[in-house]
């Protein structure tokens, strides 16, 4: 148990098991929600992931100083509404960046749930959809990775950290607010549906008309930002004609990192 | 309804592209069969069935139900409906049991890029087992066998966009 992170505060309805060393707290998660009801409600927080993972089993650097959380979420009995999750978890990264870092910083959310601080990627976000039992509702385990003290130099697409840019912020104090906003944006989704998660999200989002580039396999679709779909898909315009993605990366068509 | 020759190009592309050697196709009063290689009897229990959706349920004009096969073949994210396209509903197992996607989205094998798939056809698996994953805005849902047994064949392609219920895999349970 790592002493540090394991006196954080925490919102109603959730508890925390906290670890010094954890091969991933979305793994550790899953083993705790194997064989019964799922412990809506569980953080997993570690302050160092041996096997970090980010989307498609790409390795996530995670040495100490950063935050390196999961936690299960009650969700729908339909994967596809749960999705809409992603945008719940973007929003909470969104309020505690902001939180800790004062007016004056770009906080962008890109499509479908990556947060980029001044431009560049300062989160990685993971989702898992376990099922529920019958017509039961599922969880999620939302992986959440912060960069608070250090990010990756080799990265595809430019990435930074709070430190970088400059933010001095405490790992507990960002884990405590990030959790925070998570439960509020939480139970906004549970109580409001998803229209007041989307309807914050493009005000945080894309701007109408922002050329993106969305890639899946070898395919590559360009367009300009349109809308968020009443289901969380990405509507661009692509030569005149709407279309929706449900699923793909989302790059800025004009060079700059995406999500 | 008329049939074009590109409708029927169409058609004949998807049969040959397919994984399945018999398409039966009802829409809008057409009810149309292919099978795939020479001649013989039309064998009803080969049927994959594609389903059109009632008309009451239709807000707007839907795509022929020839497009939701070719949704699992393709990587174009853009191929994605604007209304989810009626999906393959049933396909005769003989004794087996199909594997189906929970929802729309794309369709991995494997774990992680270059990483063996969870399971090959041929293998055993054993209930509880993950065979695939499902990812639809960058949430991730294992589907798992839900009975014990071999896993006969693979329907849908690694990293394409599969439908909501679309069938994955065959399994043929244990005796």
């Amino acid at each position: 148990m790592s002493t540090s992170l394991g006196s954080i505060g925490l919102p109603d309805g959730f508890y925390l098991a906290a670890y010094d060393d954890i091969d991933s707290t979305n793994d550790e998660a899953r083993r705790l929600t194997a064989g019964g009801p799922p412990p809506f409600g569980l953080v997993i927080i570690a302050a160092r992931q041996l096997q970090g993972k980010g989307r498609q089993g790409r390795h996530w650097v995670s040495e100490p100083g950063n935050l390196y959380s999961s936690v299960v979420l009650r969700a729908d009995a339909d994967p596809a509404v749960s999705a809409q999750l992603g945008f719940v978890v973007a929003l909470a990264v969104r309020d505690t960046l902001e939180s800790v870092s004062g007016p004056f910083r770009k906080v962008q959310c890109k499509w479908p749930n990556d947060v980029l601080f001044n431009g560049k990627k300062i989160v990685g976000i993971l989702l898992e959809y376990l099922a529920g039992a019958g017509t039961a509702p599922g969880a999620v385990i939302a992986g959440c990775g912060i960069n608070v003290a250090h990010h990756p130099e080799d990265t595809e697409r430019p990435a930074t950290s709070l430190a970088a840019e400059g933010v001095e912020a405490r790992i507990e104090d960002v884990a405590a607010g990030y959790l925070a906003a998570l439960s509020d944006w939480h139970l906004i989704w549970l109580a409001g549906g998803f229209e007041p998660v989307r309807q914050a999200w493009l005000n945080a989002g894309h701007a109408p008309g922002e050329p993106l580039e969305v890639r899946s396999g070898d395919a590559t679709v360009t367009g300009t930002f349109v809308d968020l779909d009443p289901d969380g898909a990405l509507v661009l315009d692509v030569a005149g004609e709407h279309r929706r993605f449900a699923a793909g990366d989302v790059y800025s068509a004009n060079g700059q990192s995406g999500a | 309804m008329e049939l074009t020759r590109s409708d029927i190009e169409q058609l004949l592309k998807l049969i040959d592209s397919a994984p399945f050697d018999v398409i039966h196709i009802e829409w809008k009063g057409l009810k149309l069969s292919l099978k795939r290689g020479e001649g013989g009897a039309f064998d009803p229990t080969e049927l994959v069935r594609f389903s059109a959706p009632p008309a009451s349920a239709a807000q707007e004009p839907s795509p022929p139900p020839v497009q939701v096969s070719e949704a699992g073949e393709t990587s174009d994210p853009s191929s994605l409906p604007a209304t989810p396209a009626p999906a393959v509903d049933t396909v005769d197992t003989g004794s087996g049991v199909s594997v189906k996607s929970p929802t729309v989205g794309i369709f991995y094998r494997r774990p992680e890029p270059g990483a063996p798939p969870f399971v090959e056809e041929g293998e055993r698996v054993e209930e509880g087992d993950t065979l695939c994953l499902i990812e639809v805005m960058k949430v991730f849902t294992a589907i798992t066998a839900e009975v014990s047994g071999t896993l006969e064949r693979v329907l849908a392609e690694d990293n394409a966009m599969v439908e909501h219920d679309q069938i994955l895999m065959l399994i043929t349970p244990d005796d």
